[in-house]
């Protein structure tokens, strides 16, 4: 390695760092100044909550046990829904694919639906699907789905067709071509969705909970609001922020994993 | 007998904006072993043409006539190798689609890549190969299932001029090593004067026979050498005017 590498390689390094320390630096004086103008009442903590406020209400969160509960059930919600969107949404996707009179009458209904704001199904979902877990999980599924289905077709059908030619010169049928080209050459696509319908199915659990739950962190925020308690929304609001990223992580280092293969 | 015989063959695609009359009474015959190269301006139906002999598409009209035994291998323009899949993996795809005796298909196929310079690749993936090999890699994708008939379609088209010259010479060894008979579409008369045995001109679109040259240059030799041969020159004046010809 020539000395210049070298330093241009050190040089790589600083910059990272002064990159990361800037960035802890800024969490470090946000909530300092959050704390500090709650202590020297520059602003009511009473409307501004404060970092140390923040804690207790976590804390005593987690001693009455309720904490676990309440990220449990959002969880449970949120990775059902995410999971059940992913796997019919590309479902009904092949299906699609696989039979293009279905496709072409589906189009305009997909269109409309993918244009509706799903937060006003959310009366008929809860007199359909009862004022539980299942209406939240609906409204998250409702969500994802139709934009999953959207977005893996569009995959499906934008596959070499020179490749497909091949296929079909080898002797393949449909589910061959699918199998051997159209999914496998799809798997970065369908990661992709995956890193949106992680961001879509916490929207759609914490705004189905907004309407019908009994717990939950959407059920915390709503109560918290209600009863002008801004400590606990703010609570709830850095877990959900916790929980969001470190999903929404993991899903982008399986995409990275899965990336290495296809 | 010749091996494939295509008789009076036309094709119109039909697609809302109208209809394109792309292939017009084509008859041609390949005889065995033969290496014919059919040339034709861009547009003018090629791709169809061998797309039709390949059996994806039917004919408006016309016909085909090939004893039912010949087995026929297509390769699209562009290498089409499948980059998530290994070298070794892309070759076995059509004995892995027929579902036959994978075991046999993989000893042959080893025995095909080690034969002309894959063997040390063919667990690599084809984004790590240069445009020659992966060219290479394509046509033993296609040579695997003992095809009779084998379809090319511009195979050097996507290559830089230096790389075509050399891969040229390549393919046409392997194919005459391993006694094929091949059909090979190209808009460039150089490559098809070079390698054919014979040469079948197109009109523009629709795609008609023009005219037909038996290419009388030492086979001996590579494409490359042949080039620069004396008649060489004359051939390509000749096509390269009925190609500018317009149509009757
Ligand atoms: N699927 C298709 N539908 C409609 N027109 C097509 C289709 N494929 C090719 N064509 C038209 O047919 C003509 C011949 O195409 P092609 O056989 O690809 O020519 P070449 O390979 O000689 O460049 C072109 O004008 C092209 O636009
Ligand atoms: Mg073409």
């Amino acid at each position: 390695m020539s000395e210049e590498h070298k330093h241009y390689l050190k040089k790589q390094k600083i910059r990272k760092l002064v990159v990361r320390i800037t960035q802890i630096g800024i969490l470090i004086l946000f909530f300092g100044l959050w704390e500090l103008s709650a202590y020297l009442e520059w602003a009511d903590p009473f409307i501004t909550s404060s970092p140390s406020r923040v804690i207790k209400s976590i804390a005593s969160l987690y001693t009455s046990g309720d904490l676990f509960v309440h990220i449990g059930a959002t969880l449970w919600e949120t990775v059902v829904s995410f999971l059940l969107s992913t796997v019919l949404g590309t479902a009904i996707a092949v299906a699609l694919w696989w039979n293009r009179f279905l496709c072409e009458v589906t189009e305009p209904y997909l269109i409309v639906l993918n244009s509706l704001p799903k937060i006003a199904l959310g009366p008929l979902i809860i007199i359909w699907v009862g004022a539980g877990k299942g209406a939240i999980i609906t409204m998250a599924l409702l969500i994802c789905l139709i934009i999953t289905v959207i977005s893996a077709l569009q995959g499906f059908q934008s596959v070499d067709r020179d490749k497909i030619d091949l296929l079909r010169s080898m002797g393949a049928g449909k589910g061959k071509i699918f199998l051997k080209l159209v999914l496998p050459a799809n798997i970065p696509n369908i990661l992709a969705i995956l890193k949106i319908n992680v961001g879509l199915s916490w929207v759609g659990t914490i705004m189905g909970e907004y309407l019908v739950s009994r717990e939950g962190l959407g059920y915390l925020l709503v109560y918290g609001g209600q009863v002008f308690r801004l400590d606990l929304v703010m609570a709830s609001t850095l877990i959900l922020c916790v929980l969001a990223t470190a999903m929404y992580l993991a899903v982008a280092l399986s995409e990275k994993l899965a990336r290495k293969f296809f | 007998m010749a091996l494939v015989e295509l008789r009076n063959i036309s094709l119109t695609y039909h697609s809302r904006d109208g209809e394109t009359e792309a292939i017009k009474d084509v008859s041609l015959s390949i005889e065995d072993k033969e290496f014919v190269a059919i040339v034709g301006p861009s547009g003018s139906g090629k791709t169809t043409l061998l797309k039709i002999m390949a059996g994806l598409i039917a004919p408006s009209g016309g016909e085909i006539v090939k004893a039912e035994s010949t087995r026929v291998a297509y390769m699209p323009q562009r290498d089409g190798l499948f980059e998530w899949r290994s070298v070794m993996k892309n070759v076995l795809l059509a004995p892995e689609i027929a579902g036959g005796d994978i075991k046999k298909a993989r000893a042959y196929a080893e025995e095909l890549l080690e034969k002309y310079g894959l063997k040390e690749f063919s667990s690599k993936r084809p984004s790590e190969l240069s445009g020659g090999m992966r060219q290479r890699a394509a046509l033993i994708r296609t040579l695997v299932t003992k095809p009779k008939l084998m379809l090319l379609d511009e195979p050097f088209s996507a290559l830089d001029f230096q790389t075509r010259l050399y891969v040229c010479d390549d393919v046409l060894r392997i194919i005459k090593a391993e006694e094929k008979t091949a059909v090979l579409v190209t808009h460039d008369i150089n490559e098809a004067v070079s390698m054919a045995d014979r040469v079948i001109v197109l009109t523009a679109r629709p795609a008609g026979v023009k005219s037909e040259y038996t290419i009388g240059l030492d086979k001996s030799l590579p494409p490359l050498k042949r080039r620069e041969l004396k008649n060489f020159s004359v051939y390509f004046k000749n096509i390269w005017m009925d190609m500018e010809a317009p149509n009757e």
